[in-house]
């Protein structure tokens, strides 16, 4: 249970890499004239970019918190949370 | 009339030969993308509008985190899917080169057809431009017909089809001139219109001055 939230970004990434890989391949590999390498390597800073940051915003989420279902229970708003994760 | 320069370029593709040059590469016009393109940027909108519309549930149910996590990861499999989109119309191309001409066609990671017709199979290039929007941003068919009565090949919905019409029956003609003469006639005409493929859109360069055109035939030369 304690790694089941570790397996899902792994997954997703694994998922989107693969795609990924297929994009720039093809583009590579095919792709004629310059434009399509300059499309790859911006396909590429962006993936790397935005994986980086879902798995980051990932590791934020309090799944403690989900899975005892303490979520629901609360009613607190976003500032007061807020001030208690800063103190 | 002028005839036209044909300018040679350094690309390479897969299955390119060492002998012949690249003279166009075409793609469908951009315009064509603009519907897919316009739907991937709608969805890009929908996390502000179910921002907008769940906020205080969002707020009251702490869901910031997993929000912010589901928008990044969305924004993720969006970029996939708009980098999908430019994959597949960059590798549906058509190449013109100085021997034969190329149709490659992606539909998909793993479907790829390949088709081409030599050059002297070729025994008539018209095109047609139908529609307001082609019409007004000038992109249209352009149809080869070669010997056999059903094998016809077509560029689609591409720029400017009347200068490749013009590109192909001009390459056609020189291939004709070069077997007629035995391969020495490179250049035979000294003032001609010049036309290149620009980011895959043939231009149209008018020239008659001579020094111009020595210019361009120096660049084809080097290969530029």
């Amino acid at each position: 249970m304690n790694n089941l939230p570790l397996v899902i970004p792994v997954i997703y990434l694994l998922i989107y890499w693969v795609g990924a890989f297929f994009i720039v391949y093809h583009l590579l590999k095919y792709g004629i004239t310059y434009w399509p390498k300059r499309v790859a390597a911006v396909f590429l800073a962006g993936s790397i970019v935005l994986s980086v940051l879902s798995f980051m915003l990932f590791t934020q989420i309090d799944f403690q918190q989900l899975f005892d279902g303490k979520l629901l229970q609360s009613n607190n708003s976003f500032l007061e949370n807020f001030k208690q994760k800063t103190q | 009339m002028p005839k036209i320069v044909l300018r040679k370029q350094n690309w390479f593709f897969d299955g390119k030969e060492d002998e012949e040059d690249v003279i166009l590469v075409l793609h469908r016009h951009v315009v064509t993308l603009v519907a897919k393109i316009t739907l991937i940027v709608f969805f890009a909108f929908l996390p502000f509008v179910f921002l907008v519309v769940f906020s205080s549930v969002i707020v009251k149910y702490n869901l910031i985190s997993v929000y912010s996590f589901a928008w990044i990861t969305y924004y993720l499999f969006l970029w996939f899917w708009l980098f999908y989109v430019i994959t597949m119309y960059s590798l549906d191309n058509w190449v013109v080169t100085t021997k034969r001409v190329v149709d490659s066609l992606q539909t998909g990671f793993f479907n790829r057809r390949v088709a081409e017709l030599q050059l002297d199979k070729i025994q008539d290039v018209s095109y047609k431009v139908q529609g307001l929007i082609p019409t007004f941003f000038n992109y249209g068919l352009v149809e080869i017909q070669t010997a056999s009565k059903d094998n016809k090949f077509f560029f689609e919905q591409v720029p400017n089809p009347q200068r490749v019409k013009d590109v192909i029956m001009e390459l056609i003609i020189e291939e004709e001139e070069e077997t007629e003469s035995g391969g020495d006639n490179k250049h035979p005409h000294p003032h001609r219109h010049v036309l290149v493929a620009n980011h895959g859109i043939p231009t149209h360069l008018v020239t008659e001055n001579a020094e111009d055109v020595a210019e361009v035939d120096k660049d084809i030369q080097s290969g530029i």
